[in-house]
């Protein structure tokens, strides 16, 4: 078990992150907040690449930093940005990695072929990265994150560069994975987390929002999320009024779908909130740039 | 509820209880390896076509020690004109090759984008570089000696002389990097001695007149002897720190 006692970390005078306490056990857990907000931060704690300023992180009771390389054994690790050696294939790069991991050379070629398989690469295997698309690039970054069959796998921003086929392997992937182990995803695309996660992670303002699951993460707007239809003209004066979440063209009209604390308009039609809502409303006021 | 006291308790014998301890002494109180026995284990995990040269660096140090060699001969139509420079440019020059092997060696993870990537294995960054750092300052005592002795044939010096001021500049470069990234910001301290080292022995070999020169020239062969004795001794002890540095820090201040 994996767990995050008072986190924070400091920058000199700017704070990234505050107060976060988190438990991970075997499971997804989607990790959702826009760009800048500590996502990354958090993740490079966990994979040991950055020491917390304040606060433990302990996995099954004993502090990461201090059990080094056992510690590290267990990861699997994808950054936001997966470096490769273009001259490599993908074999040739796994089997480096495999040997930086301390991976049983008994069993390196079969894992190889097993974790490429599973990204629908294995084709490919001996072919140079340099002439792979940026979606090839990434599915070769999930297969490394795999190949030691680690306990805890962290992913940063995984999906960035598939398509909607491969994101759907991905989640399916994903699922087939989460049975005996931890997998940490940092995403701010929702529906890449939304039907796979056990748990939803959010941050904000440096601090932890929330960690539930989806559900319950919902359940905070049930009853404030609502669908109207509106003529182009009276769109502005809406939007100055409502947050609005979701708008859409249909018959010459505006459907809009928009979060209000209470209904003022009978023909406002409630609707059942989604995680998408639920981002959208937490971080209405948000930069997402950087 | 009753107890069968015919049935038999299992109790481990005395083999097996020996055992157990002997693994729970081992994973509780691990024994730290020496130096040369984790560089050993670390090479048969690892194989030696990771840990040393690949294709790529072959190459780009085959251009770094064509430029060595015609350095050498500058240094020896100079040394034929100008006999003032020789001694300094030798003492300078002479981390070239191991400084090349090594700064490419960053540069490829650097450019690639692979630094975070592997940090986060179970063989550190740190031990990777320590080796290769260990692998590299033997190839350049092997090129360093056989340039000199080259050179030797066309210039007239005191040979041991020339080999020991050659092989003192090269540890004494190679384990005061070493000593510099054993913590700290890694990209940022090397960036600095390799700079500092460039600047001060170029400043002194211009700004000075002949006074440097005059300082390397006579300096008995037994203070070389010293010196490189010393520069050894730093760059096994910095050796050493770097391959048991606690791979989280690589990007602190």
């Amino acid at each position: 078990m994996l767990v995050l006692q008072d986190i924070g970390k400091e920058y000199g005078d700017f704070t990234a992150l505050k107060n976060i306490n988190l438990q991970f056990e075997n499971g997804i857990y989607g990790l959702l907040a826009p760009n800048g907000a500590g996502k990354t931060t958090l993740i490079k704690m966990l994979v040991t690449l950055i020491q917390p300023t304040n606060g433990n992180i302990l996995y099954n009771g004993q502090p990461i930093l201090s059990l080094g390389e056992t510690y590290r054994e267990l990861i699997g690790y994808l950054p936001q940005q997966f470096g490769y050696y273009k001259h490599y294939s993908p074999k040739q790069y796994l089997t480096y990695l495999a040997a930086l991991k301390g991976m049983d050379k008994q069993e390196v070629d079969s894992r190889i072929d097993h974790v490429l398989e599973l990204v629908a690469l294995r084709e490919v295997k001996d072919k140079k990265m340099r002439k792979f698309s940026g979606g090839m690039i990434q599915r070769v970054g999930i297969a490394q994150a795999l190949l030691s069959d680690p306990k805890i796998v962290v992913l940063d921003e995984p999906t960035a560069g598939l398509d909607p086929k491969e994101r759907a392997r991905f989640r399916h992937l994903l699922s087939s994975l989460a049975r005996d182990r931890v997998i940490i995803i940092s995403t701010h695309i929702v529906s890449d987390i939304e039907s796979v996660a056990n748990k939803i992670i959010m941050i904000k303002n440096k601090e932890l929002l929330h960690s539930d699951s989806v559900s319950t993460i919902c359940s905070t707007l049930q009853g404030k999320v609502f669908e109207t239809v509106l003529s182009y003209d009276d769109l502005a004066v809406f939007r100055q009024k409502y947050l609005t979440l979701e708008e859409k063209q249909e018959n010459g009209k505006m459907v809009v779908r928009f979060k209000s604390e209470k209904q003022e308009d009978d023909k406002w039609q409630s609707v059942i909130p989604h995680l998408e809502d639920v981002f959208l409303a937490e971080y209405a006021n948000e930069s997402t740039s950087g | 509820m009753s107890l069968d006291k015919n049935k038999k308790i299992p109790y481990p014998n005395e083999k097996e209880i020996d055992t157990q301890i002997q693994l729970i002494l081992e994973q509780g109180l691990p024994q730290k390896q020496s130096l040369i026995a984790s560089i050993f284990e670390m090479k048969n995990q690892i194989g030696w076509q990771y840990v040393v040269l690949n294709r790529g660096e072959i190459l780009f140090n085959g251009l770094v020690l064509f430029i060595a060699i015609y350095y050498l001969l500058i240094v020896s139509d100079i040394a034929s004109v100008y006999s003032a420079s020789f001694y300094g440019l030798i003492f300078t020059g002479s981390p070239l090759l191991f400084l090349s092997l090594s700064a490419y060696s960053y540069y490829q993870k650097y450019s690639n984008h692979t630094f975070e990537l592997e940090m986060t294995l179970k063989y550190t960054v740190f031990q990777l570089l320590a080796v290769r750092m260990l692998f590299f300052s033997g190839v350049g005592v092997l090129v360093n000696v056989s340039l000199i002795l080259l050179l030797s044939i066309k210039v007239e010096f005191n040979v041991w002389q020339v080999l020991l001021l050659s092989l003192s500049g090269l540890f004494l470069f190679a384990g005061g990097l070493l000593f510099a990234i054993r913590k700290g910001n890694l990209f940022k301290r090397s960036l600095f001695f390799i700079g500092a080292w460039v600047a001060f022995n170029l400043g002194l070999l211009v700004y000075t007149d002949e006074h440097y020169e005059k300082f390397l020239v006579g300096l008995p062969t037994f203070l070389y002897g010293v010196i490189l004795f010393a520069s050894l001794l730093l760059f096994t002890v910095s050796l050493k720190q770097l391959f048991y540095r606690k791979q989280e820090e690589a990007f602190l201040c």
